[in-house]
């Protein structure tokens, strides 16, 4: 009798698993969609073996750095990892690295979460949503590692701990500043808001002189470019809505309009029809409130918004 | 209510009760596997009911539901456990999860992680600490490993199984053998 049910908690891990990986093309969604959709059966053992295995992303607060790959070692340093949670646990953020030198603490949010923190030096920095990012303070030098997401910046200049944050392999460093910084893998984006900072580009792109952001200005860095632009006041405090747990829209295409609300929520948008990505939309909306977009999306611009398991589909 | 309603409220409500009524399917049931067999039936009607609209109350709604199976399964096999009927009207089966202090329950939370962690086959745990703790990829492993891609991506998904069943399915006990 129990083999059917170990049969589809099997099924479930696999689809899970697959799911990680880079190579999720839009033909096994397809098939994964048909897997779930043939009984409620195979949802339920989803969501389960989803819950458990978002839960174990937890486990990267027993991350101690110079062990990787090691895994003898890391048992080891695990446990002390514990020990040095005890007592040590922020709400919704753990850190580690307290038997290593120089100290390094990993701090993440999932998505749809945001977290301020102050660090000794009374800097702050605020995570947006699924956002990583590793500090490491030691006598010479503050380090910041945005690993992936989007953090602001705000930091106190000491001109002799100089404060770099490196993303994408690309550096900045304070000269005073509040900036903010977004990591999206392919696209490293660095928005200056006040005082100033110095953008040290990856020694193997071609433009390889260090540029001075002062406020208004940005730079976007891609695998292989880096471009200059100028931002008005108005742009910065949009783009840095989230920070008041908003997200304003202002002639924005539909497709990016949907990107943005999906970067802050587990139930995706999908724009079913293609036409429509290039519709701008605009207004003000909770970076969780989907249902106020896609009311809008029905109400003013007339679409279709349709519910097919864990999307939205707007279509014409 | 839509799936993904269902589904938060699932992962939110109803997943959490998963070790007690673990604890009440396989005091229920002659064996082990029953309680697995058990305990998926209980999800899918609990979540065919949720789709037309989620209970008020979850934990009494789960454990009739449950109750309820148990007795249609026992006279199907008309066999009855003793132990099974006395328990039908005791559902006191210790299941609020005590919260008060955040730091606390992630302190917990990470214990109960590693814990499971420590009950995988020693190459699955190795994969899966690269995985969730190391962040590499699949190839990265397979190299470190010096397996095949295929054989990683079975390791960790036979790792996520043993890992739901200890983070939901287990009776927190303090480290101690029962």
């Amino acid at each position: 009798m129990s083999a059917p049910v170990q049969e589809l908690v099997a099924q479930a891990a696999q689809w899970r698993e697959r799911r990680d990986g880079n190579d999720w093309s839009d033909a096994d969604q397809a098939a994964f969609d048909a897997w779930l959709n043939q009984s409620l059966g195979h949802r339920v053992e989803y969501w389960r073996i989803d819950a458990a295995w978002s839960r174990a992303d937890r486990l990267v607060a027993l991350k101690s750095p110079g062990v990787r790959g090691s895994t003898g070692t890391l048992h080891a340093s695990a446990l002390k990892g514990i020990a040095a949670l005890i007592g040590a646990v922020a709400i919704g953020l753990a850190w580690t690295g307290y038997f290593d030198a120089p100290r390094e603490k990993i701090y993440s949010t999932p998505v749809g979460g945001r977290e301020i923190l102050t660090l000794a030096d009374g800097s702050q920095i605020e995570l947006n949503t699924d956002t990583t990012l590793r500090t490491s303070v030691d006598d010479a030098q503050r380090t910041v590692f945005l690993d992936k997401g989007e953090a602001f910046f705000k930091v106190k200049h000491d001109a002799a701990h100089p404060f770099v944050v490196t993303a994408a392999g690309h550096r900045v460093v304070d000269l005073g500043t509040k900036f903010v910084i977004r990591n999206s893998g392919d696209r490293l984006e660095v928005s200056l808001i006040e005082g100033s900072a110095r953008f040290e580009p990856v020694s193997d792109t071609k433009n390889m002189h260090p540029i001075v952001l002062t406020p208004g200005e940005a730079v976007v860095a891609t695998p292989d470019t880096i471009t200059e632009i100028k931002k008005t006041g108005q742009m910065l405090s949009d783009e840095t809505g989230w920070r008041r747990g908003i997200i304003v829209l202002h002639r924005t295409t539909l497709a990016e309009a949907v990107a943005e609300f999906n970067r802050y929520n587990a139930r995706k948008l999908v724009i079913a029809t293609p036409s429509l990505a290039r519709t701008r939309v605009g207004g003000t909306f909770p970076v969780e409130d989907v249902e106020a977009f896609t009311r809008v999306a029905k109400q003013v611009l007339g679409l279709k918004v349709q519910e097919k398991g864990d999307e939205i589909l707007i279509s014409r | 209510m839509t799936a993904s309603e269902v589904q938060a409220w699932f992962v939110r409500e109803v997943l959490p009760l998963e070790a007690a009524l673990m604890q009440f399917l396989r005091r229920s049931r002659r064996n082990a596997s029953d309680a697995d067999d058990l305990r998926h039936d209980v999800y899918v009607r609990v979540c065919e009911a949720a789709l037309k609209e989620i209970p008020a109350a979850t934990k009494p709604f789960v454990f009739s539901i449950a109750r309820n199976l148990v007795i249609d399964r026992a006279r199907h096999d008309q066999v009855v456990p003793i132990e099974a009927m006395a328990d039908l009207d005791d559902l006191s089966v210790a299941t609020d999860v005590p919260g008060p202090d955040r730091s606390v329950a992630a302190r917990e939370e990470l214990r109960t992680l590693q814990s499971a962690l420590d009950r995988l086959p020693p190459r699955c745990r190795e994969a899966v600490v690269m995985r969730k703790i190391d962040g590499l990829s699949r190839k990265e492993i397979a190299a470190r490993m010096g397996i095949a891609e295929i054989t990683v991506r079975r390791h960790i998904s036979d790792g996520m199984a043993v890992l739901a069943d200890a983070v939901y399915g287990e009776t927190p006990n303090t480290g101690k053998t029962p």
